[in-house]
C-alpha cells in the first residue's frame, strides 16, 4: 500500500502519494528524486552530443542514407481527385516497361487492410493523394515512369475544402455520421457558465485563427523495407523503433518477433514521425511480392500534401473578469479542420486544442467546445506542442487584450490568476514555474521598460510583447533501460530509443554516469534497433523521452552499481556493508588500506574470470498518485515593424523555461531555441495555402512555403532556464521539446500591437495583413 | 548510362551516371558518399550543398557531367586523417547539431564563407548560412559556431 502524505496548497488541504515510497524501485533500492541543492557532478552540466561527431563528418546514416545490396526503388501512384470512385485501373504497360519488378494495387493486393475503414490500396479515394498503386523498380526514375503508365478511370463524387462550407447543411457528407466527427462536438464544461458571466464586470470576446503548420523536416519521410525469410527488417525515418515495429506487426499480422526496426539517426520529426503510415506497409508489401529490399520516400511535394500538419483551427474565446482581473467565466470554442478519413488526425484537429484554455488561469465557470470537421483532405497531426501551440497563439493574444480592456499590465493580470491546481482533475501540480518565469523573463528581458503604447512616428517602430508558455506533461508509462558493465570498466546504456537527434544519448550517459559516478567518456547509449533493446519509449512524442527513460536508466544504473559493490565486497574480502566507493575507487570503510579501483573490480567480470557481464535493470515507476505534472514558461520578444513594407522583424527573445531540472544545459539551450523559431515560423510565416477548389497545397515547397532562414531570426535569442524541484520522478525532469513553440505566437502578435496600435488575430502575421490593418487603423 | 570522372576530395572516380543526373545522385548512388543530403531535389533547401571550384552549389540541381574537370568537395573531406576542421570541430562544441541532416550543407557553405572571408561580421555569417535551411536549431548556435571557428578578429 502506497504510503499517502497531505499537502497544503492555495489553502486547502490534498491528499497524495509519498514521492519517496512511491519511487522506490525494483528490489527495494531507494531512488527519491535528487535533492534540492544536492551536488551533481554530471547532471545539470553542458555537454556536446557524444553523436554529434559523426554528424559533423557526414558518416551519420539516416534512413534515406541506406543502402542495400539489390535494392529496389519504389514510387505510389496517387489520387488525382479529392473525391472519387475508381472505375478501371489498367496496370499493364506499367507492369511491361523494363527495369519494373512489382506492381501492386487495390486488383492485387486488395485485402491488405490500413485501418478500420479503408484498405493500403484504395478504390475508392477521399483526397489528392490517396494512394492507389504502387511500383517498384530498379531505379526512383522507372518506377516514376512506370507510375506515369498507370490509366485511371474516375467517377468524380463531390468534395469539400472549406471547413466552414462542410459543417453546412447539404455538405458533400464525408462520414456516415456527417462532418463533424463521430456526429457533434465535444463539450468540457465546470461550474456555472451563466452566474460566472453574470458576475463579470467586463466580457470580452475575439475570434482567432491558426493556419496549417507543417512539420517541414529536413529528412523526407520513409523508409527501406527488407522481406526476406519471414522476417521484416525496416530502416525508418522515424521517432520510435518500438512503435513502428508493433503498428508493423498489427498491420501485417505478423509476429512480434519478426519484425525488425531500426534508426540510427533521424532528420527531423516534430511529431510527424510516430507510428506507421501507408508508405511502410507498401514497402514491406513490395518487398515480400519481388524478395529485394525496397527503399519508398515520398518526395518533397508528396511530403506537404501527405505527411500530416498543423490543423486550421478558428477559435472563439469569449471570457468575463472582475474589475481586478479575476476571471469569472470562459466559454471556448475551436473548429478545426480535420482529413476525409475517421482517424487520430481528428483528434488533433480540434478536441487536442484548447487544454491551456481548461488549464493555465483559475476559472471556476468555464465551457470548452471542440468541433473538429471532415473535409476532403489529408489528415493533421501532433506537430510540435499539438493544440498547445494553436491555443497558445489565441489565448496569449486574448489575454493582453484583456489586460488592456482592465487597465492591467499583461504580467499582473496572468499572476492575478495563476493556479497552482490542476483545475479538470483538481490535483495540485508537482510543481509550477510559472511566476518564476515571469519574474526572471522579466528582468532577463527589462520588461519594466514596456511603454503601453509606442510613441515612435515614422516607419520602423517598436513594441515589445509576452506569452505564457504551457505543455502538459505526462503520467509516467512503462519505461525500461538496462546498464551493462564490462570487464574493461565500460559502460552502456542500452535503451530502446529513436535518435531524433536533441541529446537523449548523452542524456542517459550523464545520469548512468552521475549515479555509477565514472567518467562520462567510459559510457556509451546502445539504441535505434527494436531487437536486442527494452522498452523505454513506444515513440519519442510528448517531450517524454528524458522524463519517461531517465528515470528507467537512473534506476539500472543504480542496480548496476549495487551489483558493483557486491563484487568489489568480494573482491576485498569484507562484508558488503563496509564498502564505499568515491573517486573511482572502492575501499573497506573498516580497513582504508584494502582498496581497488574500478577496473580492478570490473576485471573479475567476464568469461575469462568465469563470471556473467554485470546488467543492472531499471524501470520507471508510474508518477506519485494524486498530483499532475505541467510544463511552464514565459516568452518575451521585442520586434520592429516596417509600417511602409509591413515586415514584422523579431529582435529578440528572451525564453524562461521552467521543465523540472535542466539535465544538460547546452542542449537545453539548443532544444529552446529551435522550438521557438519553429513557433516564430508559424506566428509569421508558415502556411500550406491550399488551392480552394481541389485542395491541392499551392506552395508544396521549401521555397515558397516560408520556413525561417537565418536572416529571420532575432539577433539574440536568450534562454533562461527555470529549475524547479519537480518530485514527479527520480531525475526531476518534466520534459522540454514542445513547449519553446506555444509562447511564440502571442509574444510576437502582442509586440506587433504594443508597436503599432494593430491586431492581427489571423495568424501567421504577413507582411500584407499588417498592411492592410494599418491602413483601416488611420 | 554515360561514364564520367569526378574529382571528389582530391580523388579521382569513375563513375556511370545517367543523362542529365544530378550531382546529388551520383555522389551518393554512384560514389556511396552519403554525407551530402537530399532535402528537397529542387535546389530550395541547401541539405546538398558542395563545393566546387570554390564556390558553393546545390548538388541535387547541378549535373553530374557538368562537376567533370572540376574540383568538388564534399563533407566527407572536411576532416584530414581523422582530425576535425575547426568549423567541424566549432559546431560540436557549441552545440549547433540537432537532428544533423542540415548540417553537412551548413558545413560546406560556413567552409565556403569563411574561405572567402576569414572574418565576416554577424551579417555576413547569416547571410551566408542564408540559402541552408535548418528546422531543429534555430540556427543560434550555427551561426556561434561559424564565428568561433573564424579566425579571431
Ligand atoms: S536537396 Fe538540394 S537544395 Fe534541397
Ligand atoms: S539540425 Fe536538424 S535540420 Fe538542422
Amino acid at each position: 500500500m502506497a504510503a499517502m502524505k497531505q499537502i497544503i496548497v492555495e489553502g486547502k488541504t490534498y491528499t497524495v502519494e509519498d514521492e519517496s515510497a512511491a519511487l522506490q524501485g525494483e528490489g527495494g533500492t531507494m531512488l527519491a528524486p535528487w535533492g534540492k541543492n544536492e551536488t551533481l557532478k554530471y547532471v545539470g552540466k553542458r555537454f556536446p552530443k557524444k553523436v554529434a561527431r559523426e554528424k559533423v563528418t557526414g558518416e551519420a546514416k539516416y534512413a534515406y542514407d541506406v543502402q542495400l545490396p539489390g535494392m529496389l526503388h519504389a514510387r505510389v501512384l496517387r489520387s488525382s481527385h479529392a473525391n472519387a470512385k475508381l472505375l478501371d485501373l489498367e496496370t499493364s504497360a506499367a507492369e511491361k516497361l523494363p527495369g519494373v519488378r512489382a506492381v501492386l494495387s487495390h486488383k492485387n493486393a486488395g485485402k491488405q487492410p490500413w485501418d478500420r475503414e479503408r484498405a493500403v490500396f484504395k478504390d475508392h479515394v477521399r483526397l489528392i493523394g490517396d494512394d492507389i498503386a504502387a511500383v517498384a523498380a530498379d531505379t526512383e526514375q522507372i518506377a516514376d515512369d512506370a507510375v506515369r503508365l498507370i490509366k485511371v478511370k474516375y467517377e468524380v463524387l463531390p468534395h469539400v475544402i472549406d471547413v466552414r462550407e462542410a459543417m453546412r447543411p447539404g455538405a458533400p457528407k464525408l462520414q456516415p455520421y456527417g462532418n463533424i466527427w463521430e456526429g457533434k462536438p465535444k463539450v468540457y464544461e465546470r461550474g456555472d457558465l451563466a452566474k460566472g458571466f453574470a458576475a463579470a464586470d467586463v466580457v470580452l470576446e475575439e475570434t482567432y485563427t491558426t493556419s496549417e503548420q507543417h512539420h517541414a523536416c529536413l529528412e523526407m519521410h520513409g523508409c527501406v523495407a527488407h522481406w526476406q525469410n519471414g522476417m521484416l527488417t525496416v530502416w525508418d525515418s522515424t521517432q520510435g523503433v518500438h512503435l513502428t515495429r508493433d503498428l508493423l506487426a498489427l498491420k501485417l499480422r505478423l509476429p512480434i518477433s519478426k519484425v525488425r526496426v531500426l534508426n540510427e539517426h533521424l532528420g527531423g520529426g516534430f511529431g510527424s514521425k510516430n507510428g506507421v503510415k501507408e508508405y511502410h506497409v507498401i514497402a514491406a508489401m513490395l518487398s515480400r511480392a519481388t524478395g529485394s529490399p525496397i527503399r519508398l520516400f515520398l518526395d518533397r511535394f508528396e511530403t506537404f500534401l501527405l505527411s500530416s500538419h498543423r490543423p486550421l483551427t478558428i477559435q472563439k474565446i469569449k471570457a468575463g473578469f472582475k474589475k481586478d482581473g479575476a476571471l469569472t467565466a470562459i466559454d471556448y470554442e475551436v473548429i478545426g479542420r480535420g482529413g476525409a478519413w475517421n482517424d487520430r488526425g481528428m483528434y488533433w484537429a480540434a478536441p487536442a486544442v484548447g487544454s491551456p484554455t481548461n488549464e493555465l488561469y483559475k476559472c471556476p465557470n468555464l465551457r470548452t467546445t471542440n468541433i473538429p470537421v471532415h473535409t476532403n483532405l489529408s489528415s493533421p497531426g501532433a506537430c510540435r506542442g499539438p493544440g498547445n501551440t494553436e491555443n497558445l497563439f489565441a489565448l496569449e493574444q486574448f489575454m493582453d487584450e484583456a489586460a488592456e480592456k482592465l487597465d492591467l499590465d499583461p504580467i499582473a493580470l496572468r499572476l492575478k490568476n495563476f493556479t497552482a491546481v490542476y483545475q479538470p482533475k483538481n490535483e495540485p501540480y508537482f510543481s509550477n514555474g510559472l511566476r518564476e518565469s515571469y519574474e526572471a523573463a522579466a528582468k532577463t528581458f527589462g520588461w519594466q521598460r514596456r511603454k503601453p503604447k509606442s510613441t515612435v512616428e515614422g516607419t520602423k517602430r517598436r513594441g515589445i510583447g509576452m506569452s505564457a508558455v504551457h505543455w502538459h506533461g505526462f503520467e509516467g508509462e512503462p519505461s525500461q533501460a538496462l546498464v551493462t558493465i564490462y570487464p574493461d570498466g565500460t559502460v552502456e546504456v542500452n535503451v530502446g530509443i529513436a535518435n531524433l537527434g536533441v541529446g537523449a544519448q548523452v542524456i542517459f550517459a550523464q545520469i548512468a554516469a552521475e549515479e555509477i559516478d565514472v567518467p562520462l567518456e567510459m559510457v556509451r547509449v546502445a539504441y535505434g534497433d527494436s531487437a536486442g533493446t527494452p522498452y523505454t519509449i513506444n515513440s519519442s512524442y510528448g517531450s517524454r523521452t528524458t522524463f519517461q527513460g531517465g528515470p528507467a536508466v537512473r534506476m539500472a544504473a543504480a542496480d548496476a552499481k549495487q551489483q558493483l559493490i557486491a563484487l568489489a565486497a568480494e573482491t576485498l574480502k569484507v562484508p558488503v556493508a563496509d564498502v564505499q566507493y568515491a573517486g573511482g575507487v572502492f575501499a573497506a570503510k573498516s580497513q582504508p588500506e584494502k582498496k581497488a579501483n574500478f577496473k580492478e573490480v570490473t576485471g573479475k567480470l567476464g568469461w575469462m574470470q568465469g563470471r556473467h557481464l554485470l546488467i543492472g535493470k531499471g524501470k520507471r515507476l508510474p508518477n506519485p498518485a494524486g498530483r499532475k505534472v505541467d510544463i511552464f514558461g514565459a516568452q518575451m520578444v521585442e520586434v520592429e515593424v516596417d509600417t511602409a513594407s509591413g515586415n514584422v522583424k523579431v529582435l529578440r527573445a528572451v525564453l524562461a523555461h521552467d521543465s523540472g531540472r535542466p539535465i544538460n544545459t547546452l542542449t537545453y539551450e539548443s532544444q529552446v531555441q529551435g522550438g521557438f523559431i519553429q513557433g516564430l515560423g508559424m506566428a509569421l510565416y508558415e502556411e500550406r495555402i491550399l488551392d480552394a477548389e481541389t485542395g491541392v497545397q499551392l506552395n508544396a515547397n521549401y521555397h515558397e512555403y516560408g520556413c525561417p532562414t537565418a536572416l529571420d531570426i532575432p539577433d539574440q535569442v536568450t534562454v533562461v532556464p527555470i529549475e524547479t524541484h519537480d518530485l514527479s520522478n527520480n531525475i526531476n525532469a518534466k520534459g522540454l521539446g514542445e513547449p519553446p513553440v506555444t509562447g511564440a505566437g502571442g509574444a510576437i502578435a502582442n509586440a506587433l500591437y504594443n508597436a503599432t496600435g494593430v491586431r492581427i488575430r489571423d495568424y501567421p502575421i504577413t507582411p500584407s495583413k499588417v498592411l492592410q490593418a494599418l491602413r483601416a487603423a488611420v | 548510362m554515360i561514364t564520367i570522372t569526378l574529382n571528389v576530395n582530391g580523388a579521382t572516380h569513375k563513375v556511370n551516371v545517367r543523362p542529365g543526373e544530378s550531382l546529388l545522385s551520383a555522389l551518393r548512388l554512384g560514389l556511396g558518399l552519403t554525407g551530402a543530403k537530399e532535402g528537397c531535389g529542387e535546389g530550395d533547401c541547401g541539405a546538398c550543398t558542395v563545393i566546387i571550384d570554390g564556390r558553393t552549389v546545390d548538388s541535387c540541381i547541378y549535373p553530374a557531367g557538368e562537376a567533370q574537370g572540376k574540383k568538388v568537395r564534399t563533407v566527407e573531406g572536411l576532416a584530414s586523417n581523422g582530425k576535425l576542421s575547426p568549423l567541424q570541430e566549432a559546431f560540436v562544441e557549441h552545440g549547433a547539431v540537432q537532428c544533423g541532416f542540415c548540417i553537412p550543407g551548413m558545413l560546406m557553405s560556413a567552409t565556403a564563407l569563411l574561405e572567402r572571408n576569414p572574418k565576416p561580421s554577424e551579417a555576413a555569417i547569416r547571410l551566408g548560412l542564408s540559402g541552408n535551411l535548418c528546422r531543429c536549431t534555430g540556427y543560434a548556435k550555427i551561426v556561434e559556431a561559424v564565428r568561433a571557428a573564424a579566425s579571431p578578429a
